[in-house]
C-alpha cells in the first residue's frame, strides 16, 4: 500500500510535468493551429539560462526565475521571427517550420555551448524527504506537485477572469471574428507564446530538479511525449492536454514500478503503444473537440 | 446636409488572381440605413471586410468620419466607431454571453473601462441576453445568437454598424424580430450599412441602396428608384 | 474489377516519361561515371524510393508521416538479418532462433521477406493510425518512430541494439537501385490517378463530403499506408545493402526529416515533385557534407561545424515554406507542362444515358431521438419519405432539424428509435454506409473536393458506387451527369474556383452519381437571392419528376418550401408539431406562433 501511494505521488509529479508541457503546446495550438516542435528547446533554454545565471553568481531562486523568463522571451521571439511568416498556413507547413526551428536551435546549442551536459546543482534543502506517518515522501515530488497545481490554477484564473485571457479563448474559437471585434491579433498570439514559454520553463525547472544537468537534447524527448499526451487528451483541448499528461505520467510510473527488470528497456515502447491503442478506440482523444457537420 | 460617415472610393479587392471587388464607390451619411444588394459572389462581404481592414485593398481608399482608415488595422477602425456583425452570427460558442460582450469592447483602453456600463445598456436593449448572461453562447438559439452578435458589435459604441446578412439561416419569425431591432437601432441614432439577400426586406427598411454585380456597383438610388428601375430584376432576379 | 480503373492512360504515359527521364542520366553515370559519382547516384535512387513511398501516403492522404522512417529501419533490420553470413550472425545476434541463424538468403528473398513482414506490421498499426485525422495522425506516426527505435535498441541480442550492424553484403548496386526506383515512381504515379488514389485524395480534400459519397476513409488510408510502408521497407533494406554497416540511430529523426524535406521541397502532392525534391536535396546534402569538415579559404578558415548538413536542410525547407508553400510542383504532375501527355481519350460521341430503373422504397423514421447530456435535441420523431416525394423540414433555429438530418445521414448516432429503408435498418450506421444504402446529401456550407476538377469530383462518387467501371466509362458518365446539371463545360475546372451556383450544381451532380434513392438537402437556398433560388427550384423539381428521387429539404426560405414540397414537417424543440400539406401547415396556429411570424402568415404557393 505504501509503495503504491509513493508511486502514486511519483506519477502525479511526472504527470504534472507532462501536463505543463502539454498545456503549453495546447495553448499555442488552440490559438494558431501550430504544433510547436521547438517547445522542447524552450525547456532546454531554461536549463542553460539557469546554468549561466548561476555562473554569474545570481542567487538560486532568482536564477530559476530568470530561466523561466528566458523561455518566455524566447517563445515570443520565436513567434516573431520564425512563425509569423507561416501564420494561417496549413498545419503541415507550420509543423515543419517548427521542426526546422527546433533542429537549428539544438545544433546551435551543440556548437555554441557544448554537446556535453552542464551540471546544475540541486539545493540540499529540497533533496531530502519528509516522513508522513511511516511514509518517506521526496520533497522534490511534493514541490513538483505543488508547483504544477499553482500553475494550473493561475492559468485557469487568467483565462477565465482577465480580458486578455477571455480574448485568447475567443481567438482560439474564431480568430477572424476576434480580430473583427478589435482584439489585437499579435497581442493575443504573443501572449499565447509567452504563456507556453512560461509553462515550458516551469516544466524545465521541474525536469532539472530530477536530472541535475542540462544538455542540448534535454527538452527533446519529454516534449515528444507531451505531444502524444496532448493527442491522447484531445488535440485542441486545454483540459484534455492536462488529462493526457497525467495519464501518460501514470502509465510511465506504473511501468517503471511494476515491469520485470528484463522488460524495463521496453517501457517507452510499451507506454506509447498503450496510448496508440487507446486512440484506436477514441480517435478524437479523451476530450474531443466540438465539431459540427453542416 | 448630413455628414458623410463612410466613403468608399475606387476600392478594389483581389484574392490572388481573382478580382472580388473592382472600382467600388459608395457613401453612407450619418443617420441613414443603406443597403448593399447583390448575388452570391458579387463581392459584398469582400467589400465589408475591406472596409474593416480585414482584407487588404488592391486599390482605392476608404474614409470614415473624415479620416482615412484604409491601411490601418482593424482595431483602429473599431476604435474610430465602425464595427461589423459578420455573416452567420459567429458568436464565440464556448464563451459566456457576458464574455462575448466583453470581447466587443476590447478594442481600446477607454472602451474596456466602460465595459460594465455598456453591458448593462445592452441588457436593457436585449432582455433575453440579460437572462442568459452566464450561459455559453453556443447553447443559445439562432435568434438569440444573432441578438448577441449585434449586441457584441454595439459594445464598442459604433457610429456605423455594418450588418452582413443578419437574416441568414434564421426562421421567418426571428427574421421579423431582427429587422425590428434594426429599426430600433436607427431610432437610437446608429447608422447602418446592411448587406442582405432578402432584397424585399432590406428595401423596406432602407433609405438608399446599392446593387453590386461582378464586383462593381451597377446601380444606386432610393428603394423606390431601385424597384422602378427594373434592373433589380436583372441583377437580383425577382422573376 | 476493371483493371483500367487502376491503370489510367494519362498516368501511364506520365509515368513512362518520368521513368525515362530518370533512367537515361542515371544509366549514363552508372556506365561511364567515376566511383564517387556512382555512389552518389545510388544513394540518390534509394532516397528517391523512400520519398516516393512517403509521397504515396502523405501526398494523397494529406497526413505527414514520420513513421515511414520506422518502416525503413525495420526493412533494413530484417533484410540485414537474413543476408549476413551465419558465422557473423552468431556473434551479432546471439538470441535469434537457430533456423534464422544458420540460413543465409539472397537479395530477392530477403527483400521479399522484409517487404511482406513490414506490410503486415503496417497493417496492424494502420488500424489505429488511419483512424486519426490531421495533426493527431502525424503525432501518432511520431510515436511510431519512437516505439520502433526504442524496440530495436532494447531488443539487443535479436538486434544489435545501439551498436552497428555490420557485414551486410553489398547487394544494392546502381542497376538494382535504378530498377526499384523506376518501379516505385511508376507505382506511385499510377496509384495517384487510380480509383483508390482518387478516393483517398477526395478524403484529403473534404472529410465529411467524402463520407457522404460512401468513402470509408480509414480503409482508403489503410491501402496507401500499407503500400507505402512496404515501399519504405524496400528503401530501408536497399540502404542497408548499400551502406553494408548501419546502426539504429541512422534511421531516426534526421533521416525522417531529410525525407520529409525532399517531399516538401518537391511538392506536397506530386510524384514528379518527389523526384525533383530528391535530386535537389541530395545535391544540397552532398555539398554541405563537404563543407561540414571545415574549409580552408586560404586567408581564413571555416572551422568544422557539427550538424551543418542539418542546418542546411532546415534553411532550405524554411525558404520553401516561406516563399512557396506547396513546394516546387505543388499538386501538379509533369502532365501540366507536357500537353502531349494530356491527349483526350477517345470517347463515345453520343453519351447515352446509363439506363437506370426508377428508384423504389420508403425511408422510415420511427421514434428517432437524440439526446446531448440531459438535453433532448430530437424527441421521438416519426416520419416517412417515399421516392418521388418532396418532404420539407422546417422549424425554428435549434429545433433539431440539422440533428435529425444527421441522424439519418449517419453523422450523428440516434440515442433512440430506428431509421430504415424498407426493411433495411440503417440506425446508427456510419455516414459512408448510409450513403451506400442510397441516401445522398448536400451540405449547408457547400463541401466540394476543392483541388480536384469538377469531373474528378463526380468520378470519385461514381467509382465509389461502381468499382467495376473502367476509367473511360467513368469519364463518360461524369460528363453525362455534369451535362444534366448544365455544367459540362466546366468539367476540367478546379471545383474550388467555380461560382456559388455552379458549386451547388456540382454538389448535386456528385450526389446523383451515387444513384441515390433519397437526397437530403440542408438549407440549399441559404444565402441565395431570388433568381438563384428559382434556378435551384428548377433543378430540385427535375430531380423528383424525371429522376424519381425522394427529397428531404431543410430550409428557411418559405417560398421554396411552399412551392416545392408535397408535405411539410415542422419541428419545434425537437418535437414534430405539424405534418401536412403547405396549406395545412400554414393554417396551424402552433406553427405560426413557433415559426412563421407575421410576414409569412399568408404566403401562398
Amino acid at each position: 500500500m505504501e509503495y503504491f501511494l509513493q508511486q502514486g505521488l511519483n506519477a502525479l509529479a511526472l504527470g504534472g510535468t507532462y501536463a505543463l508541457l502539454g498545456l503549453g503546446l495546447a495553448v499555442v495550438f488552440s490559438v494558431l493551429g501550430l504544433i510547436n516542435f521547438a517547445h522542447g528547446e524552450l525547456m532546454t533554454l531554461t536549463g542553460y539560462g539557469i546554468f549561466y545565471t548561476l555562473l554569474m553568481g545570481v542567487p538560486y531562486p532568482l536564477a530559476l526565475l530568470a530561466g523561466v523568463l528566458i523561455a518566455a522571451l524566447a517563445a515570443v521571439l520565436m513567434e516573431r521571427i520564425a512563425f509569423r511568416p507561416v501564420r494561417n498556413a496549413s498545419p503541415t507547413t507550420m509543423l515543419l517550420t517548427s521542426f526546422a526551428v527546433s533542429t537549428i536551435l539544438h545544433i546551435l546549442f551543440q556548437n555554441l555551448i557544448s554537446a556535453r551536459p552542464k551540471a546544475i546543482p540541486v539545493p540540499d534543502a529540497i533533496i531530502g524527504a519528509v516522513s508522513v506517518g511511516s511514509m518517506q515522501i521526496g520533497i522534490i515530488q511534493l514541490l513538483s506537485i505543488a508547483i504544477t497545481a499553482v500553475s494550473l490554477l493561475g492559468l485557469t484564473l487568467f483565462l477565465k477572469k482577465s480580458l486578455l485571457g477571455i480574448a485568447m479563448r475567443a481567438a482560439a474559437e474564431d480568430f477572424n471574428v476576434a480580430r473583427l471585434m478589435g482584439v489585437n491579433a499579435n497581442m493575443v498570439i504573443s501572449t499565447a507564446f509567452a504563456i507556453s514559454g512560461i509553462l515550458a520553463g516551469i516544466a524545465g525547472v521541474l525536469w532539472l530538479f530530477q536530472r541535475g544537468s542540462v544538455d542540448p537534447m534535454m527538452g527533446f524527448l519529454p516534449v515528444l511525449k507531451a505531444f502524444i499526451a496532448v493527442v491522447l487528451g484531445g488535440l485542441g483541448s486545454l483540459t484534455g492536454a492536462v488529462i493526457g499528461g497525467f495519464i501518460l505520467g501514470i502509465i510511465e510510473v506504473s511501468l517503471r514500478a511494476y515491469l520485470p527488470d528484463g522488460m524495463l528497456a521496453y517501457r517507452d515502447a510499451i507506454s506509447l503503444t498503450l496510448v496508440i491503442l487507446v486512440l484506436f478506440f477514441l480517435p478524437q482523444g479523451i476530450v474531443p473537440r466540438r465539431e459540427s457537420v453542416r | 446636409m448630413p455628414v458623410t460617415l463612410l466613403s468608399v472610393q475606387k476600392v478594389a479587392v483581389r484574392y490572388g488572381a481573382i478580382q472580388a471587388v473592382e472600382n467600388a464607390e459608395l457613401a453612407v451619411a450619418a443617420g441613414e440605413i443603406v443597403t448593399l444588394l447583390g448575388a452570391n459572389g458579387a463581392g459584398k462581404s469582400s467589400l465589408l471586410n475591406a472596409c474593416m481592414g480585414l482584407v487588404p485593398l488592391a486599390g482605392g481608399q476608404v474614409h470614415f468620419d473624415g479620416q482615412r482608415i484604409s491601411g490601418t488595422r482593424t482595431e483602429h477602425v473599431v476604435r474610430r466607431g465602425m464595427t461589423l456583425t459578420p455573416e452567420g452570427r459567429r458568436v464565440f460558442p464556448g464563451l459566456s454571453v457576458a464574455d462575448n460582450l466583453a470581447i466587443g469592447a476590447a478594442a481600446s483602453p477607454q472602451l474596456r473601462r466602460e465595459t460594465a456600463a455598456r453591458r448593462t445598456e445592452m441588457y436593457d436593449l436585449f432582455p433575453r441576453l440579460h437572462e442568459r448572461q452566464k450561459q455559453l453562447a453556443g447553447t443559445l438559439s439562432g435568434g438569440e445568437q444573432q441578438m448577441l452578435a449585434i449586441a457584441r458589435s454595439l459594445m464598442s459604441n459604433p457610429k456605423l454598424l455594418l450588418l452582413d446578412e443578419p437574416s441568414l439561416g434564421l426562421a421567418p419569425n426571428i427574421v421579423d424580430q431582427i429587422f425590428d431591432i434594426i429599426a430600433a437601432l436607427r431610432a437610437r441614432g446608429v447608422t447602418i450599412l446592411l448587406v442582405e439577400q432578402n432584397a424585399e426586406l432590406a428595401l423596406d427598411i432602407a433609405d438608399r441602396g446599392y446593387v453590386l454585380a461582378g464586383g462593381r456597383i451597377v446601380l444606386s438610388g432610393t428603394p423606390g428608384e431601385l424597384r422602378a428601375s427594373g434592373l433589380e430584376r436583372v441583377y437580383l432576379g425577382a422573376h | 474489377m476493371a483493371i483500367s480503373a487502376y491503370i489510367v492512360p494519362q498516368a501511364t504515359r506520365s509515368a513512362i516519361v518520368m521513368a525515362l527521364a530518370l533512367a537515361v542520366p542515371c544509366a549514363l553515370i552508372g556506365l561511364f561515371g567515376s566511383n564517387p559519382m556512382i555512389t552518389t547516384v545510388t544513394n540518390f535512387l534509394i532516397m528517391l524510393i523512400a520519398v516516393s513511398a512517403l509521397g504515396l501516403f502523405s501526398g494523397n492522404s494529406g497526413i505527414l508521416s514520420f513513421g515511414h522512417c520506422a518502416f525503413m529501419a525495420l526493412g533494413a533490420q530484417i533484410s540485414a538479418t537474413l543476408t549476413i553470413p551465419p558465422a557473423l550472425k552468431k556473434t551479432a545476434f546471439p538470441l535469434l532462433a537457430d533456423p534464422i541463424l544458420q540460413s543465409q538468403f539472397g537479395l530477392v528473398m530477403a527483400l521479399l521477406a522484409s517487404v511482406l513482414i513490414v506490410g503486415l506490421i503496417a497493417y496492424l498499426i494502420g488500424l489505429a493510425i488511419c483512424r486519426l485525422n490531421g495533426s493527431s495522425a502525424t503525432i501518432a506516426t511520431l510515436g511510431l518512430l519512437i516505439i520502433v527505435e526504442s524496440l530495436i535498441v532494447a531488443a539487443q541480442g535479436f538486434t544489435r541494439g545501439n551498436q552497428a550492424v555490420y557485414g551486410i553484403p553489398k547487394l544494392a548496386t546502381w542497376p538494382v537501385a535504378l530498377a526499384f526506383a523506376i518501379g516505385t515512381i511508376v507505382i506511385a504515379r499510377l496509384y495517384r490517378d487510380s480509383r483508390v488514389g482518387l478516393l483517398l485524395r477526395a478524403a484529403r480534400e473534404n472529410h465529411a463530403a467524402a463520407q457522404s459519397i460512401g468513402i470509408d476513409i480509414p480503409a482508403q488510408r489503410q491501402v496507401a499506408w500499407v503500400a507505402s510502408a512496404m515501399l519504405s521497407a524496400l528503401a530501408g533494406a536497399l540502404l542497408a545493402h548499400f551502406l553494408t554497416v548501419f546502426s539504429a540511430k541512422q534511421f531516426y529523426f534526421d533521416l525522417a526529416f531529410a525525407i520529409i524535406v525532399m517531399q516538401v521541397v518537391g511538392g506536397l502532392s506530386s510524384v514528379a515533385g518527389s523526384v525533383a525534391g530528391a535530386v535537389l536535396v541530395t545535391a544540397a546534402i552532398e555539398m554541405l557534407r563537404r563543407l561540414e569538415n571545415g574549409i580552408d579559404f586560404g586567408l581564413f578558415q571555416v572551422p568544422q561545424i557539427f550538424g551543418l548538413t542539418q542546418i542546411g536542410l532546415c534553411l532550405i525547407v524554411l525558404a520553401i515554406l516561406y516563399t512557396r508553400r506547396e513546394g516546387l510542383m505543388g499538386f501538379a504532375e509533369i502532365d501540366r507542362f507536357l500537353p502531349f501527355l494530356r491527349k483526350r481519350e477517345e470517347l463515345a460521341t453520343e453519351a447515352a444515358a446509363p439506363t437506370q430503373a426508377r428508384p423504389t422504397g420508403t425511408l422510415t423514421l420511427e421514434k428517432v431521438s437524440k439526446a446531448y447530456g440531459g438535453l433532448l435535441a430530437v424527441a421521438e420523431v416519426d416520419l416517412e419519405l417515399r421516392v418521388g416525394e418532396v418532404l420539407g423540414l422546417i422549424g425554428p433555429n435549434g429545433s433539431g432539424k440539422t440533428t435529425l438530418l444527421g441522424c439519418i445521414a449517419g453523422t450523428h448516432a440516434p440515442s433512440g428509435g430506428r431509421v430504415r429503408i424498407d426493411d433495411i435498418d440503417i440506425t446508427g450506421h456510419p455516414a459512408h454506409e448510409v450513403a451506400r444504402q442510397g441516401i445522398g446529401r448536400t451540405f449547408q456550407n457547400i463541401r466540394l473536393f476543392a483541388h480536384m476538377t469538377a469531373a474528378e469530383n463526380v468520378m470519385a462518387a461514381l467509382t465509389q458506387r461502381w468499382p467495376q467501371l473502367g476509367h473511360a466509362e467513368l469519364v463518360r458518365r461524369s460528363r453525362h451527369l455534369l451535362d444534366e446539371l448544365k455544367i459540362a463545360d466546366l468539367a476540367e475546372r478546379e471545383a474550388g474556383t467555380l461560382a456559388y451556383g455552379q458549386q451547388r450544381r456540382l454538389e448535386i451532380a456528385r450526389a446523383l452519381a451515387l444513384e441515390p434513392r433519397f437526397l437530403l438537402l440542408d438549407e440549399p437556398a441559404a444565402g441565395m437571392n431570388e433568381s438563384e433560388t428559382a434556378d435551384l427550384l428548377g433543378i430540385l423539381g427535375w430531380l423528383v419528376k424525371d429522376r424519381g428521387l425522394g427529397l428531404l429539404v431543410v430550409d428557411h426560405d418559405m417560398q421554396l418550401i411552399m412551392r416545392l414540397c408535397d408535405r411539410i414537417a415542422v419541428l419545434n424543440k425537437g418535437q414534430l408539431i405539424a405534418l401536412g400539406s403547405a396549406a395545412e401547415v400554414q393554417a396551424s396556429r402552433a406553427v405560426r406562433e413557433a415559426y412563421l411570424g407575421r410576414r409569412h402568415a399568408e404566403v401562398i404557393t
